[in-house]
């Protein structure tokens, strides 16, 4: 008897570890209804109505990798740094000579042969997460420069910018005194009035040059009690302020402002998509204005665009990006965007608050990036959306 | 050992591999009409004959004989191939089949209680095809599996001498899966899956008689006729569909659920009759009739025709003696099937047949080992339509014991 439920055991056993062929094969499509086929539909630009808005990002200068100073056409930046670690010991010394000490990065923008900047002292408190617009209105510095540079760099080796002595002298004088410690807020380097270029230097924050050979700092050579020595102090704050003397947010085109962060909002209206299909492709295509455009010298040159997630109480929960590289095609430069994911969460979850599309150098650099809209004359270079999606058998 | 055995098929339960036939994709999938191992290895014939060790699903009448409670459990092994203009698939599957225990209340109405639970219907199939989106190659894969249990509750009487009457309602519970992919090999474009469940429940209710006078009127050792009623049951089933999007940086699902609508299972209705020949053998034969033009879930019927069944077996068991050798005790059925089933596919019937062999042999006074062998036919190849060859193994154990019965009787 125990031999046969041994025998009967083992013969389910076997039938138990036999590895079933469990893999799909092509035999018997043909039963398969037609209902339970995956049909696919592709709406293109026509079918997928969009809004484009331009916003300015509010955006947190601290911790950024270039200072940039100069001009682009109505666009400038000005960069702030300030020296407070001083010896406490020096206010009597006197200042021989103070040299503002600069390198320049690779990335340029404008006539080179015209790039130069003046230094001026700065009379009102700041910071590096809020320069502010005030520095440019105001302003809020002396008018009386206290230095200057004018000239281009073929490498990124270091620049001396000769300082009023008399300026870190008072420097040296304040970091003695605690009560006067405040009055010490640094200098501002706004570009010359002829200026039409726009230069990046390396901060104290760039992490390209993390032994800090490239930050930015000051030689002040000083005698005390007649004795003649040379001190480095490097910046303790240091940041730039971008800002536009005309922007019009009313532009033909669909334009990014870099350094100002002003940016390009697109909203697809998807109301043609049926609820509760599966996005497998979907793509946003746009063609570079060439001649509305301006893009420094070793620019950055990808895009991304950004979707924000938020509840319904508005709070943001969430955000996803996207690149934008671009590709030479039929003599155009066009980026494609890859918004699936964009266009599936738009559809099934997320609140569709459009996309924000910017440049990734929109710290680091005063480009403008700006690309034909539905407004463009030549309908190639309109703006292409192709979107795929699935009907899901049910 | 007997515990391991059960063990075992409580593991073969869990195992249940499902892919097979594509004909399965519609409906329910197939519908089990041969629960006992016994009525399997006799072509599923088994509308009047009464059984004493294993309780068969078709017609609770068939209960009444059973003199001590039964409990029987199996499970079944099936490889099959599909082959259609397309090539040849292998499949092997490995389930669970049914738990039963039926319980002699008062012999001398033949009051039978009885209740089990057993696969009522199964789903499982795995199919792909390669697919072109926007110039695109693609693949499409369609998988299903799952299906229907039943638990059924009866009770079998004998109101007059050589007429017994047998009801059960069984609550059909489960789930069918309808799932499926399309997969790019494309970084652009992202693969997707959906799985659609339809969740099942509801009862079912099933009413039978066997007249056992025919015997004297053929001038035969025996004879049975049998009839079973099923009517239409209203079962209720709801949609749940998943499907998710996974990209690289973000995974969104999405459902959407259906509220519960009607499922009609359809009536079905049989009649057979059990000769026996003298005291080792006897003939029976089945016809079945299950309305399948009437099934619907959500109004839809998925263009179902009626059904029909015929089915034939011979039995013998040799010697009845328990003194007698093994091999002359053990019994042994032949029995052939053929099918119109509900299917119609591309304007072609499909049509089932198949020879069974059964083997029970009596392991000791209370305990049997039954054994089943189907080899069967399904479809056909051509007209883009499939055919399946399969062979079915099912096993299952049978306990005796005497329950609530008196003194007296024993």
């Amino acid at each position: 008897m125990k031999k046969i439920f041994l025998f009967i055991g083992i013969f389910i056993l076997l039938f138990l570890i036999n590895a079933c062929d469990d893999t799909p094969s092509e035999v018997g499509i043909s039963v398969i209804p037609v209902t339970d086929e995956i049909n696919y539909k592709t709406l293109e630009t026509d079918s997928i109505p969009y809004t484009t808005e331009i916003i300015q990002k509010t955006v947190i200068k601290s911790g950024q990798e270039y200072l940039l100073v100069g001009k682009s056409g109505n666009e400038e930046a000005i960069t702030l740094l300030k020296f407070t670690g001083f010896p406490d010991t020096l206010a009597s010394a006197t200042v021989i000579s103070a040299d503002l000490v600069l390198h320049p990065t690779n990335y340029s923008l404008g006539q080179e042969s015209t790039f130069g900047f003046t230094v001026h002292k700065i009379t009102s408190t700041w910071s590096v997460t809020s320069p502010g617009n005030a520095m440019v209105n105001g302003p809020l510095y002396d008018n009386a420069s206290v230095g200057s540079f004018t000239g281009f760099f073929t490498d990124t080796s270091a620049i001396y910018i000769p300082i009023n002595p008399s300026l870190v002298k008072d420097w040296l004088y304040y970091a003695s005194d605690a009560t006067k410690y405040n009055l010490n807020q640094g200098i501002v380097l706004t570009p010359s009035a002829n200026s039409n270029c726009v230069w990046a230097f390396y901060s104290s924050d760039n992490t390209i040059y993390s032994d800090n050979s490239k930050d930015p700092y000051l030689r002040v050579i000083k005698e005390l009690n007649g004795k003649r020595d040379t001190i480095y102090v490097y910046a303790s704050e240091d940041t730039y302020y971008g800002y536009s003397r005309s922007f019009s947010l009313d532009q033909k085109n669909i334009v990014m402002q870099s350094g100002i962060s002003y940016r390009t909002k697109i909203k697809f209206d998807l109301s043609k998509i049926p609820k509760h299909v599966h996005i497998s492709s979907a793509s946003l295509t746009l063609t570079l204005d060439p001649d509305d455009s301006k893009i420094g010298k070793n620019s950055i040159d990808s895009l991304a665009a950004v979707a924000y997630i938020y509840n319904s109480d508005g709070v943001l929960l969430q955000s996803f990006n996207i690149i934008g590289t671009p590709i030479i095609d039929n003599g155009n430069k066009v980026y494609n965007f890859n918004i699936t994911l964009f266009v599936q969460g738009w559809l099934d979850k997320w609140i569709n608050n459009g996309m924000e599309i910017f440049h990734l150098g929109e710290l680091y650099s005063l480009d403008r990036y700006s690309f034909y809209s539905k407004n463009a004359i030549d309908p190639n270079k309109k703006p292409k959306i192709k979107i795929t999606y699935l009907n899901l058998p049910y | 050992m007997k515990k391991i055995f059960f063990i075992i098929i409580f593991a073969a339960s869990l195992y249940s591999q499902e892919s097979g036939s594509p004909y399965s994709r519609f409906g329910l999938g197939f519908f089990n009409y041969s629960i006992s191992t016994r009525s399997t290895g006799n072509a599923g014939t088994s509308i009047a004959i009464f059984d004493e060790n294993e309780l068969n699903n078709l017609n609770p009448a068939t209960w009444s004989k059973i003199k001590n409670t039964v409990f029987s459990s199996g499970l079944f092994y099936e490889s099959s191939t599909s082959e259609d203009n397309r090539g040849k698939k292998k499949f092997q599957n490995m389930n669970f089949s049914n738990t039963v225990l039926g319980v002699p209340l008062q012999k001398d109405k033949e009051f039978v209680l009885a209740l089990g639970l057993f696969s009522k219907s199964k789903v499982g199939y795995n199919i792909y095809q390669n697919v072109v989106v926007n110039d695109l190659p693609a693949k499409s894969v369609y998988f299903g599996n799952g299906g229907i249990s039943e638990f059924m509750l009866g009770l079998t009487y004998s109101p007059m001498h050589k007429l017994n009457v047998g009801f059960k309602t069984g609550y059909n519970f489960g789930e069918v899966q309808h799932s499926g992919k399309l997969q790019f090999n494309n970084s652009e474009y992202i693969d997707n899956e959906y799985l659609n469940s339809i969740y099942v429940k509801g009862f079912t209710f099933t009413g039978g008689i066997i007249y056992s006078g025919l015997g004297e009127l053929l001038g035969i050792h025996y004879g049975n006729v049998g009839f079973l009623f099923s009517p239409k049951s209203n079962l209720r089933a709801k949609k749940e569909r998943y499907s998710t999007f996974s990209s690289s940086s973000a995974t969104i699902s999405d459902t959407v659920i259906e509220g519960e609508k009607e499922l009609t299972l359809p009536l079905n209705y049989g009649l057979g009759f059990d000769f026996g020949l003298n005291e080792k053998y006897h003939l029976a034969f089945d016809y079945l009739f299950t309305g399948w033009e009437d099934y619907k879930y959500n109004e839809v019927n998925e263009n179902f025709k009626n059904s029909q069944r015929l089915s034939f077996c011979i039995e013998t068991i040799p010697e009845k003696d328990f003194l007698a050798p093994l091999s002359q005790r053990t019994r042994y059925s032949l029995g052939f099937y053929y099918e119109r089933m509900n299917l119609e596919i591309n304007g072609t019937r499909i049509n089932e047949y198949g020879v069974t062999l059964g083997i029970g042999v009596p392991l000791s006074r209370n305990a049997f080992i039954n054994s089943a062998i189907v080899y069967g036919r399904r479809g056909k190849n051509e007209n883009e339509l499939i055919l399946d060859n399969f062979i079915k193994v099912h096993l299952s154990i049978t306990l005796n014991e005497l329950w609530f019965v008196n003194t007296e009787d024993q």
